[in-house]
This record gives C-alpha cells, structure tokens and sequence, in this order.
C-alpha cells in the first residue's frame, strides 16, 4: 500500500460458508410468511377466524359428548356425531382459507412481477425452482396453519374426550385423517391461486382472476353435479376437500346438495388442480424470471 | 492482473436477432465501463455473465463459468439492475437481510452485513422505513446496498446514476469509484452516459452490433488528435502564435487563454517555450490534445471491423 492511500480498514470480507443452494427456497418460505403477518388484514385475522371456528365446533363437541346421545337413527347422527364434528369445520376452513387466498395467495407471484421483484431474485443465486417452491412452500404452511392446524386440533381434542383407553384407540386414526385432509385442503388452496398469480402481472388482476375461478367454476361444477353427475361436484375446490373429510370420517349425516362427491372424484379433483397450478407457477416464472435482468 | 472476464466468441441469439455475435475479450480493471448503443447487446451480455442464460462460446467470471456454474458466479457477483427491483412493504433492512440470505449467508451475518451496507450507502438514518416512501436517489442506494450486501469480488452496476439529480449523481458517483479500495470489489459500469464513465472507470468495454468493439484503458482508447498539443498561457495569444509561426509552427487560437499547436514529436516542448520566452509570454500548462470520449466512442462504433475487438 502507498503511504498516500487511504484504506477502510474496518472492513472484512465475508470469509464464512455460505448456504446450500437447496436451503435458498426456505429463506423465501420464511419471507412469505414474515410478509403475510405483518398486517392484522391479511393473514392474523382470517387465522383469528379459524380458531374461533374450531373453538365453536370444539364447543360442540365438548357439549355432544355430555349429551345422552342414543346410539343409531336414521342417518346415523347419533351415533357417530363426536367423530363427525371435526369434518364439519372443513368448509368453513376452506373458505377463510379462500380469503387468505385473495389476501394472500393470489398476489403471490403477480405481486413480485408488478414491481420487477423478478430482478431481484433471479440476479441472486436463486433458481426458479427455489422461486417457485419458496413461494408455494410459505402459501401452504400458512394455508395449513388455517385448514390443517384447526382439524389436526380438533381430532386431539376428540381423543381427550374418549372415556377409556379403547375409545381411544379408536379415536387416534382421526389424528392421521384430519392431517390428510389439512395438507389437501392447504395443498389445493395454495396451488391454484398461486398458479394463477403466475399468469397475470398485477396482484390486483390476480385476486379477481382467482375469485372468479373459485365462484364462477366452483358454482358452475356444483349445479352441473347436481342437476346431472354428482362426480363433477368434485371440480369445486370447497366440495371436493370437504368430500374426502366426509369419506375419511365416515360422516353419514347431512345428506341432500351439498352431499359429498365421489371419494375419488375428490382426490382426482384436488390432484389434477394441485399439479395444474404447479405447473402454470412453474412454467411462467421460469419463463419471465430473467426478463427484467440487464435492464430489458 | 487476473482478468475478471474473459470472453472468446460469445453468441447468443433471440430467434433471427443475433444479440451477441462472437464477442471476444478479456476485461480486467478495477472499474470498467461497459458501452453501447442501444441492442449493442450489453444486456444479453450481462445476462450471460450471471448465468442466467444459455450462450454459445466460452466465458469466465472471476475464473468460473457462468454456463456451467451460474449460481456459483452470482454468490460472488453482485448486480444492481437499472429498474426498481425491491418489494413493497419492505423497509431497507429487511431487504438487504433477504438479499443476503439468498445469497446464502446465515441470518447472523446477513444482518450484519445489512447494517454495514446500509450505513457505507448513506442511508443509516432511513433504514428502519418502508422504501416504498424513499425517494429515487435513496431507492439507488438502497439497491447498491442490497447489491453489496454478500460481499461480491465483483460488482455490475446497470445504469446506477439513472434519474438523480446532480448532487444525488456526484454522491453516487464517489461512491463507485471509492468501492475497490473500501470494500474491495471489482465493478462494471454499464451505462449510457459518457461523463460517468470518464469520471470513474479506469478500463472500457465498447460494445456495438453484439461484437466488443474496444476494450482497454480509458486513455489508450482516446487517441492523441494528430500530434496536436494543447497550450495553455496566461495572455499574449496573438503574439505567441506569430512566435511559433517564425519557427514553422502553425498554432491556432482556442481561446485567449489557450491554443491548439501541431508539434513535432521530438523538441516540440523545447519550442514552445523557446518561443514564450521570445515573445514574452507565460507558459501554464502543455499537453498531448486527446479525443472527447464522445468522439472515441464514435470513432470506435463507427470503425466497422468484422473480425471483432478493437484491442488497445
């Protein structure tokens, strides 16, 4: 060095490891998580909706059980009502996790594509697959956190109601259900809202895109179910999560339109809609993801 | 000097525009301008060196492939695009702790980088504030910071004085050329404005038609104009041109304070002021007349040589 020359000698560079490249999706998880939290609106309310959801049908539960409820009936309704309680709450889950879809999900990918966010990812060591795995990974923990979370919680609450140990016993697959049902439910309703974030550039395009998705075709699939194939009720998201809940319950009681669709119907639904809004993520992310880079 | 990055024959083309077509050089420096006209292909270029898109030929960045090694150049590369690229609702810290976390520093360190970015991009004061409200010359900082928040080798500023005002653009300006020496990393200056360049890089890169036109020293690219020297005096113009006029040199008035002299290689500062003192004039200053970067730059885009670079 030059005795002229002026250095800042406070400054080190950075001689510690870095990350794997496969941990970078988790650093977008806990970004997305951290952003849908920071305004009571977006997410805390929709989750403080949840639990009162599950502390109502709780409350039922605790009630139904000190009931002298007899055994049998026409539909079952009495005999199963403990065990049926917990599927109840799944379409109320599902549609605040809708909410959480419009004030959340769906301005996912389009939100970042709004504000040239893409260039500040991809200039990064950020792969799309990091993107759009990130994004998909913090939209399905908080979407679990509102139909999974509460279920799971529920079916706990049912095994502490059981008298002895062989109720118990009986009880305890319930745990195992109400976590199938909560990863589709959150699976579904992360998938197809993110999917079409990934479409359109503007959050604002996005949420009504999703809105009209959900109510015009979920509506449009459950009158053409029940005017005419009960298994196309399945393509409404609601229906179909709340259909494997029913049949993985075993749930006898309310029958009539809102009646479960086919199981498999249910789960073909749900899968065709999960790998379809994957798919549309992935496939436009990867193919915008360095069009704002280089300044073109 | 290691270069920072070599090329030999890059191409890439989008359809039937041949974006890059077979650029060839090895670019070292400490701050390196990257020039061009509009399509000359800087972008794609800069989009090669990150590894973010496939091209034909071979390059290096800092000794590694961006084809092959793409994530691996960007860990040590940072890069501060030309448009807005920060998300809303963020305040300065939380970007540049997520800029560094994904550039796969742990959370610890990430937050102190961030810190110390902020506070060398003069915005310690604002931090803590959504950037949402910052205006255009703090949004620049901030994405310099945010750039330089893992510790890169090596630093591709696209347009960074773009929309600031004149005392915004000094401040940025100062900032880049104190970089190498403060923070130890190397830049590349992508820009269209001639002045920035002249004022802070050391080498330039000329792009033109997807080719490297040019790549070298700022003062090997503007070329002495014909043996012209440039006189300064602090009076007596007339009297030293019909000075140099006896001794057979044909000088011309620039301005009463300067003229502008054809001089020979050898002795031709013995005469200059051989003929102040003859004439009673006095002598303030003598240089070799060299090219407007302006006029070398359009020397150099205009001098079509299909085989490539122009090497100084």
């Amino acid at each position: 060095m030059s005795a002229g020359s002026i250095r800042d000698l406070g400054y080190k560079r950075y001689a510690g490891g870095r990350r794997a490249q496969s941990t970078r999706w988790r650093v977008i998880v806990r970004a997305q998580v951290a952003d849908a939290w920071k305004t009571w609106w977006r997410y805390k309310m929709a989750l403080g909706w949840a639990v009162v959801i599950a502390l109502v049908v709780g409350a039922m539960m605790y009630i139904g059980r000190a009931l002298p409820l007899p055994q049998g009936g026409k539909w079952g309704i009495l005999g199963n009502v403990l065990d049926g309680l917990p599927p109840i709450a799944v379409p109320w889950l599902c549609r605040v996790a809708f909410l959480v879809g419009l004030t959340v999900a769906a301005g996912t990918i389009a939100g970042d594509a709004q504000v040239g966010a893409f260039t500040f990812y991809f200039s990064r060591p950020v792969r799309p697959i990091d993107y759009v795995a990130g994004k998909l990974g913090g939209v399905f923990l908080l979407m679990f956190l509102i139909i999974g979370a509460p279920l799971v919680a529920l079916t706990v609450f049912r095994c502490g109601l059981a008298d002895d140990s062989a109720e118990l016993m009986r009880c305890l697959p319930m745990v195992g259900k109400a976590l199938i049902v909560g990863v589709l439910g959150a699976a579904v309703f992360t998938a197809v809202p993110v999917g079409l974030s990934a479409v359109v550039g503007r959050r604002r395009n996005a949420i009504a895109l999703y809105a009209t998705y959900y109510l015009v075709v979920g509506s449009m699939a459950l009158a053409i179910g029940v005017a005419a194939s009960p298994a196309l009720k399945a393509f409404d998201l609601l229906i179909a999560v709340q259909s494997v809940g029913r049949h993985l319950f075993d749930v006898q009681f309310l029958p009539g339109m809102l009646d479960a669709a086919p199981l498999g119907w249910s789960l073909a639904s749900i899968g065709l809609h999960v790998a379809a809004g994957i798919a549309l993520a992935w496939w436009q992310v990867a193919d915008r993801a360095h069009a704002g880079v280089g300044g073109s | 000097m290691t270069a920072l990055i070599e090329l030999e024959d890059v191409r890439r083309s989008f359809g039937t525009v041949r974006a890059l077509r077979g650029a060839t050089a090895t670019i070292t420096g400490r701050i390196v301008g990257l020039l061009g006209p509009n399509g000359a292909g800087k972008s794609t270029l800069i989009k090669c060196l990150l590894g973010l898109i496939a091209f034909e030929g071979k390059a290096t960045v800092l000794g590694m492939s961006p084809a092959r090694e793409g994530s691996a150049v960007r860990d040590r590369v940072g890069y501060m695009p030309e448009n807005d690229a920060y998300l809303p609702g963020m305040s300065a810290v939380e970007l540049c702790v997520y800029a560094a976390e994904l550039s796969g520093l742990p959370r610890t360190e990430a937050m102190q980088r961030a810190h110390a970015a902020l506070y060398y991009a003069g915005l310690e004061e604002k931090r803590y504030q959504p950037i949402d409200g910052y205006s255009t010359g703090q949004k620049q900082r901030v994405k310099l910071a945010a750039a330089l928040v893992h510790d890169p080798e090596l630093l591709f500023l696209d347009e960074p004085t773009n929309g600031l005002d004149p005392r915004s653009r000094e401040e940025m300006l100062q900032l880049i050329v104190e970089m190498p020496e403060r923070r130890g990393c190397s830049i590349v200056l992508s820009t269209h404005l001639l002045p920035d360049v002249d004022r802070v890089c050391d080498d330039v890169v000329i792009m033109h038609e997807g080719l490297v036109r040019f790549s070298g020293g700022i003062e090997a690219l503007r070329r002495s104009v014909g043996g012209v020297y440039r006189i300064e005096i602090k009076d007596g113009a007339e009297r030293l041109v019909a000075a140099l006029a006896t001794a057979g040199v044909q000088a011309t008035i620039v301005s009463p304070i300067a003229l502008a002299a054809p001089l020979p290689d050898q002795g031709g500062a013995r005469l200059v002021f051989t003929a102040a003192r003859d004439a009673g004039v006095q002598v303030r200053g003598l240089e070799l007349e060299k090219e407007s970067m302006e006029a070398a730059f359009l020397r150099v885009i205009g001098d079509r040589n299909p085989t490539g670079a122009v090497v100084a």
